[in-house]
């Protein structure tokens, strides 16, 4: 079934985010990259985070909500972090480097730029920085992208600090990496503009074309992430984070309609029922001898057990919302959210748990018919606050969709996050003073070339269909370096098929370092590889990073091949194939001959040597 | 007007914006919309503050720009704004249940009391001492707490004068009965007021803890819960009498110490493990998560209500710290003997060393400093004190030490530059400077250790 996005009163809006390749990070002088991974943390550091009362007094609900769950945070500190990160010492000021490109972003999305920038405090307690907010600031707004189905609104431009990377999460506790934290991000967000899946692509590649144009925007898995905002006529406003690959966005978009539109059949069914949902009742004794080894660990380890009767839900927990996602599925990820392991509700297999006793029991002491329904939750005081989240959530469920924040999984489905954060959350950043924009400031920002300029650039040294992937490619910034010294048509295709395929093939190409590619290049110019080597070169150097292309190219038997060594290979494969050489199958034979040499000798050299041979023959 | 500039408080009166409308502004195709905000001290005071509907804050030049006002919202005074619902928890919280013990908290100021100014936007001290309890609900499930507010006041303006008025506050409350003392205080000097209240309290009949914070009180990441919450375990729950200063063991919010008051120092500009021990031990550690309270020495003074309290609050003022450098002048101690001073402290290098000799011509002035710093011990009890901070004074090692003896300078043994200062200074307020002398080498208040112990440094 498709949709019809305009007549459901879809309406979405898009934030992109993207690291900046500046030197250093944000509010400090560390570098702005993050470790490769492997490297073993110098120390670790244990913290706790507190919600407290904004600018304007409210407390942040979603800020309210991390601060109840009480979660230990561990950020492991490294070499290349310093006390800033670790919250021990107050920021240094804003990057200049990371605000004129931010300037420069939001000038080409034609903003209007404020007199003066206003480093803000945005309040986020997951623990994912270690003050509890992130620094953000806003440089420009009331911007304009052109887009295949017409212009697009931008809301604002900002430059603010990349989050600390998680690293695991358990039993209360959440490790989180600070080499990550405090690198320049640069936040473009549209206004709710978007009029389908396809146009949000299409908006996300145009502004992410437009940050790499500036040829400091940081590559690889995690630079570039995507969120979403999508709602429809009678649904709610969902924020959807962390989309990372482009090609997800439209699936996400549509998986997230199709959940609102779920959700509303079920508020209908719901009401249809006249469902209700019970307080929470400690059901503990009940199951004080239970076969179920989780509920049983857990009353032996001091905890208890929470139901809540469910009338006239009975088949609804297990209903469908959208593909891939039942209900009951999404009230377990509240309760997980809140620390639980999960939740075991009457609509599932009950005896594959050993329950059945237990709940007969409770549903016939809740004189419970065949349409009602009972769920319930194991664990000490995070069980009791996540039964009543869940509860919370199942009331709400035949009231109205609720605004939240969900996350992006790898196949395209999300699952729930936390409440949607209010305004409430920013306040000023006041060890960062202001920074006033005079008009010498704007005046010397240095746009990038647009991309017609380029395009045009780019059409007298490649073909019309390598300018397009060029232009499309992450590489962009690395084939303006290359394509100076080396063949601009090998440069463009390898750092966009090759590396496409290498990733593919399942190679870490983020491991490739700049020198890497230069001396492959360098290689191949001074007629130590042939460039048909290349593939074979980087897929080695994305194993043995610390390999030297020189070293590389050895190990992999790559050095050039002398010219008897060629004949001798041609005249092997002659004596192989007499039938191919007598019907004088040249194409043929040139795969079979390049097969073998491996890219070790240039295709032309090959070919060349192949006809001498054969016209000898 | 709210910090503005005067150009702009006149464009902002015209159309009648005050602090907290929602005001429009026009600037060439763009218009912004927004709540009006104070001026924070930093930036250009020309430029107008918008908090925008998206939360964001932004200056925008009030030249040029064409400004109307939305509509007028009544504002509330900058320290209501935001604390009202904790407020209302808070006379619940504040009940007296008789099982519990009760911990008064007094509060000076600093960071940990310091919140963002809505006006200024500078981290200011304006909370009053209930919106500390209302922020930590934790405190009162271990005691029941009474709090009040003595000054509010950043810890680098506490003159004598505040030690003793500190002193008889406190002494005002434990003759109330209560089983122990919070003392909140700026970090900057708070080893200087610790130390002074070791001198001033005397025969302590409950615990007297002093609570600092590296990071205010309104970021989630403040650890000033930390520290207030260990403190008022300590005080619930364990036998110690005296004044000693809880702070974070580690940059880690697991542990606390509780730090003898006049062996520590700050060691750090910003981070919270800035509390040191100084040649000895913390007295206790408390983790924050269980409560759980694990002492490390075990001669410590044990709580009795019933001791009577002795307070001396005399302190001499005219005492100070030179901090001994490379090339010094001879005026630079002839200063003290000319205004006055009856003590000094010298925070002199290595062992307890200071320029004295004359080896060749470039320090013949060396005499001069000799001649000045004999004339000055005539009437000033100079004190020699580590600027090592670690480690003890010992002049007899080498002849320099030996001479400095000879002139009559009194050795600190292993007390800081800064307790050295403040113990002398009450000596002098106390006792003739006869018995200073000897005192200054006496060990009153666990100030001077008999044995240097090894410890990280």
């Amino acid at each position: 079934m498709t949709l019809d996005y305009p007549s459901l009163g879809f309406k979405a809006g898009i934030e992109i985010h993207n690291r900046l390749a500046t030197k250093h990070k944000l509010f400090c002088n560390c570098p702005a990259k993050p470790l490769p991974p492997g490297v073993q943390p110098s120390a670790l550091l244990r913290r706790k985070l507190r919600t407290v009362p904004g600018e304007l007094g409210e407390v942040d609900p979603a800020a309210l909500y991390e601060f109840l769950r009480g979660k230990t945070f561990v950020y492991q500190v490294y070499p290349s972090t310093c006390e800033v990160e670790a919250d021990e010492e107050p920021p240094r000021p804003l990057n200049p480097e990371a605000l004129e490109l931010g300037l420069a972003v939001a000038m080409m999305l034609k903003c209007t730029t404020p007199d003066e920038v206003h480093v803000m405090r945005k309040t986020v307690i997951d623990g994912s920085n270690t003050s509890g907010f992130q620094r953000t600031a806003l440089v420009g707004t009331d911007g304009l992208l052109i887009t295949n189905q017409g212009p697009v609104r931008i809301t604002n431009v900002c430059v603010e600090e990349e989050s600390a990377g998680i690293v695991q999460q358990k039993d209360g506790e959440i490790v989180y990496r600070l080499d990550r934290l405090g690198i320049p991000l640069i936040e473009i967000g549209t206004a709710a503009d978007v009029k389908s899946p396809e146009h949000a692509r299409e908006i996300a590649e145009k502004l992410g074309m437009l940050i790499r144009s500036t040829g400091k925007s940081q590559r690889g898995i995690g630079s570039i992430r995507q969120d979403v905002n999508v709602s429809i006529a009678k649904g709610a406003r969902v924020e959807i984070k962390g989309v990372q690959e482009l090609e997800l966005i439209e699936k996400v978009i549509e998986t997230e309609v199709r959940r609102q539109l779920g959700l509303l059949k079920l508020k209908e069914e719901l009401i249809a029922r006249n469902a209700v949902v019970s307080d929470v009742v400690d059901v503990t004794q009940t199951f004080s001898a239970t076969r179920n080894k989780m509920i049983s660990s857990q009353i032996a380890a001091g905890g208890r057990v929470y139901a809540i009767g469910m009338s006239g839900w009975a088949g609804l927990l297990e209903y469908e919302i959208c593909p891939g996602l039942r209900f009951g599925a999404e009230l377990a990820d509240i309760a997980k959210s809140y620390g639980v392991k999960g939740l075991i509700h009457s609509d599932e297999n009950i005896s594959g748990y050993g329950l059945e006793a237990e709940f007969a029991e409770l549903l016939s002491k809740m004189k419970a018919g065949p349409q009602d329904a009972l769920l319930i939750i194991a664990g000490k005081a995070e069980a009791e606050a996540a039964i009543e989240a869940v509860r919370d959530r199942c009331l709400l469920a035949a009231k109205e969709i609720p605004s939240e924040t969900r996350a992006a999984n790898a196949d395209g489905t999300t699952r729930y996050m936390r409440p949607l954060p209010g305004a409430a959350r920013m306040y000023p950043e006041t060890d960062v003073p202001p920074i006033p924009l005079t008009k010498e400031i704007i005046a010397q920002i240095k746009l990038p070339e647009t991309w017609d300029v380029k395009r045009a650039r780019y059409s007298k040294i490649l073909s019309a269909d390598l300018v397009d992937t060029v232009l499309r490619s992450e590489w962009l910034d690395l084939f303006e370096m290359f394509a100076k010294s080396y063949d601009p048509v090998l440069v463009a295709t390898t750092l966009t098929s090759t590396l496409k395929d290498l990733r593919r093939r399942g190679h870490p190409i983020e491991v490739l370092t700049e020198q890497h590619l230069s001396d492959t290049f360098k290689a191949v110019k001074q007629g130590v590889i042939a460039k048909e080597a290349i593939p074979v070169v980087l897929e080695r150097l994305t194993h043995e990073p610390n390999l030297m292309v020189i070293e590389a190219i050895a190990k992999a038997g790559l050095g050039s091949m002398s010219d008897a060594e060629l004949r001798h290979i041609i005249r092997d494969v002659f004596a192989k194939y007499p039938n191919l050489v007598s019907e004088r199958r040249a194409s043929a034979l040139m795969g079979e001959i390049m097969a073998r040499v491996r890219g070790r000798v240039d295709g032309k050299k090959v070919a060349a040597m192949l006809e001498a041979e054969l016209a000898m023959t | 007007m709210y910090g503005y500039s005067e150009a702009a408080a006149a464009v902002l009166r015209k159309v009648k914006a005050g602090i907290g409308d929602r005001v429009r502004i026009l600037r060439g195709s763009t218009v912004y919309e927004g709540i009006l905000l104070p001026r924070p001290e930093a930036g250009d005071p020309d430029n107008i503050v918008l908090k925008l509907d998206s939360g964001y804050n932004i200056g925008i030049k009030c030249k040029g720009a064409k400004i109307e006002r939305v509509r007028h919202e009544e504002t509330k005074p900058s320290e209501q704004i935001g604390l009202e619902r904790w407020r209302a928890g808070l006379k619940r919280a504040l009940s007296f249940d008789p099982g519990k013990p009760t911990i008064t908290i007094l509060h000076t100021g600093g960071t940990i009391a310091s919140r963002v100014d809505y006006r200024t936007g500078a981290v200011v001290a304006a909370f009053t001492p209930a919106d500390i309890v209302g922020m930590f609900p934790e405190l009162t499930s271990i005691a029941n707490i009474r709090s009040r507010l003595i000054r509010n006041m950043w810890s680098d303006d506490m003159r004598f004068g505040h030690y003793a008025l500190i002193a008889k506050e406190i002494a005002k409350e434990i003759k109330t009965g209560v089983d122990g003392i919070i003392l909140t205080h700026g970090t900057d000097t708070l080893h200087y007021t610790s130390a002074a209240l070791s001198f001033i309290l005397q025969n302590l009949p409950v615990p007297v803890i002093l609570v600092g914070a590296q990071r205010s009180s309104d970021r989630p990441s403040s650890d000033a819960g930390m520290n207030l919450i260990c403190a008022a375990n300590f005080i619930a729950k364990s036998d110690f009498a005296g004044v000693a200063v809880c702070s974070h063991a580690s940059s880690s919010d697991t542990t606390c110490w509780i730090l003898p008051p006049n062996k520590i120092r700050k060691m750090h500009t910003s981070r919270r493990d800035t509390f040191r021990p100084i040649n000895t031990e913390p007295i206790a550690t408390v983790d924050y998560k269980s409560g759980k309270i694990e002492f490390v020495t075990s001669t410590y003074l044990k709580k009795d209500k019933l001791r009577r309290l002795k307070v001396m609050p005399k302190m001499e003022p005219r005492v100070a710290i030179l901090y001994i450098h490379t090339n010094m002048f001879p005026e630079q101690f002839d200063f003290y003997r000319k205004a006055k001073y009856k003590g000094l402290v010298l925070a002199g290098t290595g062992l307890g060393h200071m320029p004295l000799h004359v080896v060749d011509e470039i320090t013949k002035i060396h005499a001069k400093i000799r001649n000045a710093l004999q004339k000055l011990t005539k009437t000033c009890v100079v004190v020699m004190a580590p600027q090592t901070i670690h480690g003890r004074i010992n002049m007899n090692v080498y002849n320099k030490g030996r001479d400095l003896l000879a002139l009559g300078i009194i050795p600190a043994a292993d007390m800081t530059p800064e307790t050295a200062f403040v113990k002398l200074a009450w000596l002098l307020g106390n006792y003739p400077r006869i018995r200073v002398e000897g005192l200054m080498r006496k060990n009153i208040a666990g100030e001077i250790s008999e044995r240097t112990i090894g410890v990280n440094i």
